[in-house]
């Protein structure tokens, strides 16, 4: 499983504890990330740029780290 | 907050409406100086009409009075005996009624001029009733020398070494030979207090000092029981002032530059009080500018009201601000910030995955268009969505 994969499960696993509007979080992510959350897959190849601009935005969004 | 369009806005309006409150209230001074400008001209014309009705109307009064007179035997006698004594027991009853009831002030004889005489400057003097102890000199002064000079009546203000007089000066003849002549006169002073009567202005009668002695001029102050004020102006002294503060009427111009309509000076407040100022020359008997009356109206009034209607344009403007304020972020609200609000909301959802999310134009207007292209916008994203992830076979639907 791939870093990005991973990181999008965590994502959505941190919206559904915290009983979120998922397309809203994920649109708002996806936006500050520069990086399309729905096209990520589990064979996704990773990127680190990519990976570390949507911690930023979780960290940003969400007040989280994944 | 200070980076919204709305901010910048109400920015726009407050500042509208302050520089619009500024010109108003600007307005509003001008209007308040233009018509004490005209309120003050008018009362300085109204106070030279009545000062010369006044004037004309005291010249008659003495002419008449000279004019039966002279008819007197007894007063002819005297006059042509040169006797004062006797002149006094016939003219000082009649000198207390007239000064009594027609403020009538001088009431003087004098000897003929000299027989070779060509061009007399003054005369000698035979009574002053009024003051009867002082007689027998010789006074230069032009209603003196004009009615020597051109042997009939003369009329005019003159300076006397304290004050200025309305003169009336008659020859007085028998057979066909001057005797003498009679003169009867009024301080100009108290035709102030006439015309305040009529006007309830206040007025100040300002002399100039280049025609009065010092000295005497002093000595009468000090008789009176006045301030010697000879130092309180430069060119000019203050004779008598109707008015309860002689600050109020000072003038520190020359007098010769004053026009013969008169001049608008600056405004005071005194107290609770706005007194619009103004003065105007007087002209002696040779036609030469001899002193000014100062006019002091009370434009309290009119100041108020220019005051009061300002405070309320500045209420309304105020009131107004706020009012437009209102209206304008409400509407900015309604027809702006909450359409692009939801446009924003939905774009969020649709790249969140929500590709199906329509955006439905609320209006006919600018943000309307925009809504349109931007719902071709998210087709051609949602087409190039389905595109990618077919490549990569994920679901057409973007939420996992």
């Amino acid at each position: 499983m791939g870093k990005l994969y991973d990181a999008k499960l965590k994502v959505e696993q941190l919206i559904a504890e915290r009983k979120l509007n998922e397309t809203e979080v994920k649109g708002q992510l996806s936006l500050r990330s520069g990086l399309l959350l729905a096209l990520v897959r589990e064979e996704t190849p990773d990127d680190p740029t990519k990976l570390e601009k949507l911690r930023a935005a979780v960290r940003a969004v969400l007040k989280a780290e994944i | 907050m200070l980076k919204t369009i709305k901010f910048k806005m109400l920015v726009l309006v407050v500042g509208g409406l302050g520089l619009g409150a500024i010109g108003l209230s600007w307005y509003f001074n001008r209007i308040y100086e233009r018509t004490s400008e005209r309120i003050t001209r008018e009362s300085v014309r109204a106070a030279a009409a009545d000062f010369a009705e006044v004037s004309r109307t005291s010249a008659e009064l003495m002419t008449a009075a000279t004019d039966a007179l002279v008819r007197d035997p007894e007063l002819r006698a005297g006059l042509a005996a040169k006797d004062p004594a006797r002149l006094l027991v016939t003219s000082e009853p009649l000198y207390r009624e007239y000064r009594t009831r027609y403020g009538i002030t001088h009431w003087n004889y004098w000897e003929p001029e000299q027989a070779n005489e060509t061009n007399p400057r003054g005369l000698r003097n035979i009574l002053r009733v009024g003051t009867p102890a002082m007689h027998g000199d010789f006074v230069e002064r032009e209603t003196l020398a004009r009615v020597a000079r051109e042997r009939k009546p003369v009329i005019g203000l003159d300076l006397g070494y304290t004050g200025m007089v309305l003169r009336v000066l008659v020859p007085v003849e028998e057979g066909g030979r001057i005797i003498g002549y009679l003169e009867l006169g009024k301080e100009i002073a108290g035709f102030l207090s006439s015309i305040k009567k009529v006007s309830g202005d206040e007025y100040g009668l300002l002399l100039a000092k280049a025609r009065l002695e010092e000295k005497k001029w002093v000595t009468q102050r000090a008789t009176a029981g006045a301030r010697n004020n000879w130092a309180d102006m430069a060119d000019l002294v203050l004779a008598q002032n109707t008015a309860d503060d002689d600050d109020l009427v000072q003038y520190h111009g020359k007098i010769a530059d004053l026009p013969d309509d008169g001049q608008t000076l600056e405004i005071v407040n005194k107290g609770s009080r706005t007194l619009a100022r103004g003065v105007f020359p007087i002209r002696d008997v040779a036609g030469n500018k001899a002193g000014a009356v100062f006019v002091l109206h009370d434009i309290t009034t009119v100041y108020d009201e220019m005051r009061a209607g300002q405070r309320q344009a500045m209420l309304g403007v105020a009131v107004l601000m706020l009012l437009l304020g209102l209206v304008i972020t409400l509407a900015f609200q309604f027809l702006v910030a909450r359409r692009l609000e939801r446009m924003i909301h939905v774009a969020t959802r649709v790249v969140g995955g929500e590709f199906e999310l329509e955006v439905v134009p609320s209006a006919d207007d600018e943000i309307g268009a925009f809504e349109t292209l931007f719902e071709q916008f998210r087709l051609l994203f949602v087409e190039l969505i389905g595109h990618a992830q077919r490549a990569s076979g994920t679901s057409g639907q973007g939420r996992r």
